[in-house]
């Protein structure tokens, strides 16, 4: 714990970040009714105020425009976050991993291999934000009921690639280490080499890549709130020819929506937001940059 | 689905189902039935087929992109807004390289000390924390600065010679720190090479054996990184540009998307094509060049290294295969159909009060 102070830190940020999750919603100072539609004004000291409150005894961290607490919109709104970055993290390595694995092999398919190395080169020449506001706006995606699994699957497939190519070059570099040659010497196939040498050293590398890869993609939905690219969103109707895109989720990155006008008038609304998404990105980078220290030093 | 609509069983069986929603009974007092309807995706590849002749044959007669919603020529318009951002890109590309070197040095040699929170701990926090936590943060503090009677300054926008300073400044924060743990990671790897043991022996001090010796030789590693540090500007463009008010080409582009939280009649989704297809043709271009011109200087810097005319045909090709798919994601129709859908609406307890 000494000798490695930032996996610690980082591991104290997460657990607080799964506290907030799952027991954070029952803490008897979050608004357990926060779905439900609220007055948008109230009385205080005798005088009439319209939300958004701004930080007071009665709203910690003041009120987002709807008249709900922020501090427990924040804190109910981090378990549809977190498993919104996880699905897409967790997908985008059940793909890739697997591909990574099967295109290191030397009498694997080639054809895969120039299509991943082609792959993870696209996505690093171009901007991925701009992609992915392109496609998360496009009408397949804009009117589909299953919007949030289209924004899983797009966000997740643009990077697989990179993962891809980082898993076989990883395992390209271990190939000539004494001790692959050993269990080459020893009589093992490729599939045997997978399984007792190479999985076991790739494995650390999986897992510091996964944590850093959290840290972005809070990162960007982060981004995509302040665009207005909605993580669930409905259309419905809202006058003769007229159609409202309306958010559906609460998750964080929405209460970012209206930051242009919110900056400078409810300032209390995106500045605790980022400070939360700012949190959860920090703890998640320095577990993965706490796990490669340990891997580069095996004793601490 | 029209048809489906139309069909005498769908409606019949529609209305006794709503007939027997009725007579449940449940825990809802009353359920609201409200006819709406619903705009669904209609895609027609004959829609999709003529978008894309049009704007080959609009490349053909008019030699550029036409006429934006302003009235002006996208072409025009693309280049004011390009050559705007370039004003804030180009000084931040500097400083991050030059500072971001700087602070590696900075880290690398406080690393083996105590104070290694203030080297690596503010690199970790500039490389983990998100552009728009810098810009919003600044921007509250400053906001309280002025509530408390600071003198106001216009720093955001775009009307004064000064308004570059905070885009310049956020834009360049992330490559910055991302130049910086290049250094010292570069720097670290160095330091167990016999060079570097060999001057330590002739009393040589450590300043001079980091800037005189250990540098040069990291300075091969970092060059590698200079065109990701320009995708990385490029990336954090539209944040920056959007959140300080900054009318460059990022911000054009992403209004040019057309997001809007309301669809109205004319029913179709407005996406300027030809302004959009024009910024990703220029950002795709910028991109490819400044690929090209690290390539070169890698090649005048790192000995025993030869460009390939290959690798600039096949560089090329890939650009140009992520234009056309772009462009034809930009020309997907963008027309709505309507479907007839019942809103059911349950209503606890409120109607019956009502009655």
């Amino acid at each position: 714990m000494k000798k490695n102070p930032i996996l610690t830190i980082g591991t104290i940020g997460m657990v607080i970040i799964l506290f907030l999750s799952f027991v954070g919603p029952y803490l008897p100072f979050v608004d357990p009714d926060l779905l439900e539609e609220k007055p948008f004004f109230r009385y205080h000291d005798g005088l009439m105020q319209v939300a958004p409150y701004g930080p007071s005894s009665d709203f910690l961290l003041g009120s987002d425009r709807n008249g709900r607490d922020l501090l427990s919109l924040l804190i109910v709104g981090t378990r549809p976050t977190l498993s919104f970055v996880l699905s897409v993290c967790l997908l985008r390595y059940l793909i890739a991993v697997p591909i990574g694995l099967l295109i290191s092999n030397p009498n694997g398919p080639s054809f895969l291999r120039v299509f991943i190395q082609t792959w993870s080169k696209m996505a690093s020449y171009v901007p991925t934000i701009f992609i992915i506001i392109l496609l998360a706006n496009s009408p397949f995606v804009l009117f589909s009921d299953n919007r949030t699994i289209w924004l899983i699957v797009l966000i997740a497939f643009l990077e697989i690639g990179r993962v891809s190519d980082f898993i076989s070059s990883y395992i390209e570099k271990i190939k000539s280490e004494d001790y692959i040659s050993a269990g080459i010497m020893v009589g093992n196939r490729f599939s045997g080499l997978v399984k007792r040498y190479f999985w076991p050293h790739t494995l650390p590398q999986i897992v510091i890549n996964f944590s850093l890869d959290i840290s972005r993609t809070i990162f960007l939905i982060g981004q995509l709130g302040i665009f207005s690219i909605f993580i669930s969103h409905v259309v419905a109707m809202a006058g003769y020819d007229t159609f409202n895109i309306i958010n559906t989720s609460i998750t964080w990155p929405m209460l970012l929506t209206n930051v242009i006008q919110d900056i400078r008038i409810y300032p209390w609304i995106p500045f605790w937001t980022s400070i939360f998404i700012a949190f959860s990105s920090f703890s998640f980078y320095l577990i993965s940059e706490g796990l490669r220290k340990k891997t580069q030093n095996p004793n601490n | 689905m029209k048809t489906l609509w139309s069909s005498k069983i769908v409606r019949w069986s529609l209305l006794s189902i709503i007939l027997i929603l009725f007579l449940l009974p449940g825990k809802t007092d009353e359920i609201l039935i409200q006819k709406s309807v619903k705009p669904v995706y209609d895609f027609s590849m004959e829609v999709y087929k003529n978008n894309i002749i049009d704007f080959i044959e609009l490349l053909k007669t008019e030699h550029g992109l036409g006429l934006s919603k302003y009235q002006v020529p996208v072409s025009q318009e693309i280049a004011h807004y390009f050559s705007r951002s370039l004003f804030i890109v180009f000084p931040a590309f500097f400083i991050s390289i030059l500072l971001g070197i700087a602070k590696g040095i900075f880290d690398y040699t406080l690393s083996e000390r105590k104070w290694n929170v203030f080297g690596n701990g503010t690199t970790w926090l500039g490389q983990s924390l998100p552009d728009f936590f810098f810009v919003i943060s600044i921007q509250y503090v400053l906001l309280l600065l002025i509530r408390m009677g600071f003198p106001k300054l216009d720093l955001f926008g775009y009307d004064h010679w000064y308004n570059i300073f905070f885009p310049i400044i956020f834009l360049s924060m992330y490559p910055l720190f991302y130049i910086a743990r290049i250094t010292s990671s570069a720097l670290a790897s160095e330091a167990s090479k016999d060079y570097v043991r060999t001057a330590m022996s002739k009393g040589t001090s450590m300043q001079k054996i980091v800037l005189r010796h250990m540098l040069k030789n990291a300075m091969l590693t970092i060059l590698t990184h200079f065109f990701t540090v320009m995708v990385l500007l490029i990336s954090s463009l539209p944040i920056v540009e959007f959140l300080t008010y900054y009318r460059g080409a990022a911000r054009r582009l992403i209004e040019g998307f057309g997001i809007k939280p309301v669809i109205t009649s004319p029913i179709s989704i407005n996406i300027e094509t030809t302004l959009v297809i024009g910024f990703i043709g220029i950002f795709l271009f910028f991109l490819f060049a400044a690929l090209w011109v690290s390539n070169i200087i890698k090649a005048f810097v790192i000995p025993n290294s030869n460009l390939k005319i290959t690798d600039v045909i096949s560089s090329l090709l890939l650009f140009i295969f992520i234009a056309v798919i772009l462009v034809l994601i930009v020309l997907l129709p963008r027309d709505i159909d309507f479907i007839p859908i019942s809103m059911v609406t349950e209503i606890n307890g409120l109607w019956l009060e009502v009655l």
